[in-house]
């Protein structure tokens, strides 16, 4: 009789506590991840996950000093001691920072890297490395410079180059965190096709990730663990899952939302919109568009403030002298809220980095309430329109919150008393009042992403633009971030954001500006292009399941509440007919 | 947007292999110590321009215009201060050799990619991870680079303008860019050797490469004429032939 495989990943009372700390960030914690088996380890911000995954693959102790403590087998054998390269054959790690695991002048060489290290023939090499760039979406890309992908090509760059290893172990940090939606579910398409790896995810946003069993930690402990069940396992977790910022698959929570109201949820066996639809219908739920009708309080935006006149603009030395943006014609008027979303180089932040000045246009112009923003001052350009980048850590250099938030004013030449209360303003809307005093370094991602918009809205812009406001951040910090951003546009500020979560887009947002290689391919209500899937995949862009189950009814429904009220459970359906 | 020197393209230099390249780098910046005629100065130039433009490199060179610029002019103003030999003039010589030889390091890093410099110096008989050491350096400062890019972009959108006030404010002003430029450097240095170590990077004590490495006719001829070019130049130096 043949002995049962060992364990890929077994985990017996990790615990870990980086130099200088006060607490552990990591306690007591146990994992197991059978061989060929997919895992979940999920958790809020600051859970400790990332830690855990350094713990894999020795990386701590080695590079991060501290007290360590506990066992950690892969497949049987002990890690204690070993190497991180010893270990590379055996664990494939994606870290969460993509970028700064590029470090090759071409995608060939970047992906054949590990296989150098694995003393491969060039032959073979260049095979498997093209095959690898295929398989992610990025066949053809050979030549090309790394530093001219957008962010989610490297992001499947950097696993094209993991995957180069040929570990039977592979550990993904947020490996899609700065994908578009259809590049999200591609990876985790690629991931459930590994046949002979086993794979840990780390994530904390659990839409189109295929169902598995999973650790939930938080603050350095494991709060929950569960088997790979039946769906109704992922809707008895939903609740448990949102409370420690983790977004449960949207389905599911649905179906949990539906179970409290009504005391039952329709019985699908995979949480897809398509069986999830199917079994709605076979058990007799309907759905009412109408009972959901959204009180629509939009203000009317005011006078047009930035207008876009036929915007091309072509990176010198970019790939095939193909226009990051083609002719823009656009018009933003006061008080608006606006999403740009697209696929990954579709252009968004090109055209955002227009709008301020950053970047100039190689023909068009963009017009400032009839003022070329190019031509304007930059002191007054930084006062009209604030821009918060992707990374608060690109900007933040102060001693203190305070004096963080006091940079922008301070340098508009205003008096101390008037940079004192827009500070004060400022941290008060971004909810950092009491914490003038605070070392931002010391701040969470999430504060620190708070800080930096607080430091640019102490300018008191009446146009903010956000690159990806809400990366990296678990639920309850992205949560925050909308509706502090929803605040900031009730109190008459004009909002630009530039997102993948198209989930967020739902609200506060009020219009919403489709980007499709470098053109604006669709410009509409968030209800409008949600529920309208041509224009949405054309633009290589997957819908919310939300959305997508609107479509299957014919309800444009996107946000969970809105489908709470909107559906009819069957008994109420039969004493309607009765 | 990319902050490297190397230029993709397919000219001649660029298909030629790096470990002649690197040598006949090293013999045309010894002729270039060589020199002290200002005509064998200015056709050293000329020759320098002509490599960069048949090689398609007039681009890189014109990148990097300001900084040569500067260089020429503070090579000759030093060299007027200080030489025995004082005369603006021999500055300006002076000045043309330092630019040209830069400029030639510049066509060098376009038309060489670091993986390839790093498998030329093995080749030349440097341990690979002396070899990987020397050429890291070439791959952290685009990485460094692009990062101080965002910084003063970002710091810009807040008002920052580092041309103000006198020496000492302005030297106060550098202070928020030099924070998160410093500190974003280390994390990058930090995150770049986990990556490369997890990747495997000293697995095994040698290492293969996917850059073959080739000798051929364009190799000879190239090595062939560096390396007659500096013994030419020995030769009439020795024989007391000011050239």
């Amino acid at each position: 009789m043949s002995r049962p495989a060992p364990p890929a990943i077994s985990i017996r009372g990790l615990s870990f506590t980086y130099r200088g700390a006060a607490r552990p960030a990591l306690e007591g914690v146990d994992l197991n991840l059978e061989a060929g088996r997919w895992g979940l380890l999920l958790g809020p911000t600051g859970a400790g996950k990332s830690t855990l995954v350094r713990c894999l693959n020795r990386v701590i102790p080695q590079f991060y000093p501290g007290e360590l403590g506990g066992e950690i087998l892969l497949h049987g054998a002990d890690t204690s001691g070993a190497r991180v390269p010893d270990l590379a054959a055996r664990v494939g790690v994606v870290f969460q920072d993509f970028e700064s695991q590029i470090f090759c002048t071409s995608c060939l060489l970047e992906v054949s890297f590990a296989m150098e290290n694995r003393c491969l023939e060039p032959g073979p090499m260049r095979r498997r490395a093209a095959e690898l760039l295929a398989r992610v979406g990025l066949s053809g890309f050979e030549a090309r410079d790394p530093a001219t992908l957008s962010g989610g090509e490297k992001q499947r760059l950097v696993i094209a180059s993991v995957l180069a290893l040929e570990a039977p172990l592979m550990v993904l940090d947020e490996p899609a965190s700065d994908l578009d939606p259809g590049g999200r579910h591609e990876i985790y398409r690629l991931l459930a096709s590994l046949e002979n790896e086993s794979v840990l995810l780390v994530d904390h946003d659990l839409e189109g990730v295929p169902p598995a069993r999973g650790t939930l930690l938080a603050r350095g402990r494991c709060v929950r663990r569960w088997d790979q069940g039946p769906a109704g396992s992922m809707i008895a977790l939903a609740g448990e899952l949102e409370k420690h910022g983790v977004r449960p698959p949207p389905l599911a929570a649905l179906a949990a939302m539906l179970e409290r109201k009504h005391g039952r949820a329709p019985d699908a066996r995979v949480l897809e919109p398509e069986p999830f639809h199917a079994a709605m219908q076979a058990e007799g739920w309907d759905v009412e568009p109408a009972r959901a009708s959204p009180a629509s309080s939009s203000p009317t935006p005011g006078p047009e403030i930035l207008r876009c006149e036929r915007v091309t603009h072509v990176y010198a030395g970019g790939p095939d002298g193909r226009p990051a943006l083609d002719r823009i014609e656009l018009s933003i008027r006061q008080g608006e809220m606006i999403a740009v979303i697209g696929a990954n180089g579709s252009g968004k932040t090109t055209l955002a980095r227009h709008l301020n000045g950053l970047l100039r246009a190689t023909t068009g112009r963009v017009l400032y309430k009839g003022e070329d923003v190019r031509a304007m001052p930059a002191r007054r350009r930084a006062m009209e329109i604030g821009f918060v980048f992707q990374d608060p850590d690109h900007q933040i250099f102060a001693g203190t919150v305070r004096e963080e938030a006091a940079f922008g004013p301070a340098n508009l030449g205003l008096s101390p008393r008037d940079v004192e209360r827009r500070v004060a303003m400022a941290l008060e809307a971004v909810d950092l009042a009491g914490s003038e005093s605070a070392d931002p370094f010391t701040l969470t991602k999430g504060e620190r992403q708070r800080l930096a918009l607080a430091s640019v809205l102490a300018c008191e812009p009446s146009l903010i633009i956000m690159d990806e406001p809400t990366t990296g951040l678990d639920l309850g910090q992205q949560r925050r971030v909308m509706e502090l951003l929803g605040r900031l546009n009730a109190a008459g500020h004009t909002i630009l954001i530039i997102t993948h979560a198209l989930w967020l887009v739902a609200e506060p947002v009020r219009r919403v500006l489709v980007m499709k290689e470098g053109r604006l391919a669709g410009d509409g209500t968030p209800r409008e292009l949600m529920t309208d899937s041509p224009l949405m995949e054309g633009a290589g862009l997957r819908l919310p399941d939300l959305a997508r189950l609107g479509a299957l009814w014919r309800a444009p429904l996107l946000r969970l509440e809105e489908w709470g009220v909107a559906i009819v459970p069957p008994s109420a359906r039969a004493g309607n007919v009765g | 947007m990319t902050y490297g020197v190397f230029q993709h393209r397919s000219g001649f230099l660029h298909r030629t292999d790096a470990t002649a390249k690197m040598m006949a780098l090293a013999a045309w910046f010894s002729v270039a110590l060589l020199l002290s005629r200002p005509a064998a100065l200015a056709g050293f130039a000329i020759l320098v321009v002509v490599v960069a433009v048949s090689a398609g490199l007039s681009g890189a060179l014109l990148r990097f215009w300001k900084f040569m610029t500067i260089l020429f002019v503070m090579c000759a103003g030093l060299w007027a201060l200080f030489s025995r030999e004082s005369g603006l003039g021999r500055g300006a010589w002076m000045g043309l050799r330092l630019t040209s030889m830069l400029a030639l390091g510049l066509i060098f890093l376009a038309a060489t990619r670091v993986e390839e410099m790093a498998v030329g110096l093995q080749r030349l008989g440097l341990p690979f991870m002396a070899a990987f050491s020397l050429t890291l350096a070439f791959r952290l400062l685009p990485l460094f680079a692009g990062s101080g890019a965002i910084i003063v972009q970002a710091q810009a959108c807040r008002g920052l303008d580092v041309r103000e006030g006198g020496p000492l404010a302005r030297l106060r002003r550098y202070v928020p860019l030099l924070v998160p430029l410093v500190l974003s450097s280390l994390r990058t240095a930090d995150a770049l050797a986990v990556a490369l170590e997890s990747r495997g990077l000293g697995m095994h004590p040698t290492r293969t490469s996917v850059i073959v490495s080739k000798l051929g006719a364009a190799e000879v001829i190239l090595v062939t004429l560096s390396a007659t070019a500096l013994a030419a130049g020995i030769w009439l130096k020795l024989s007391g032939v000011a050239i």
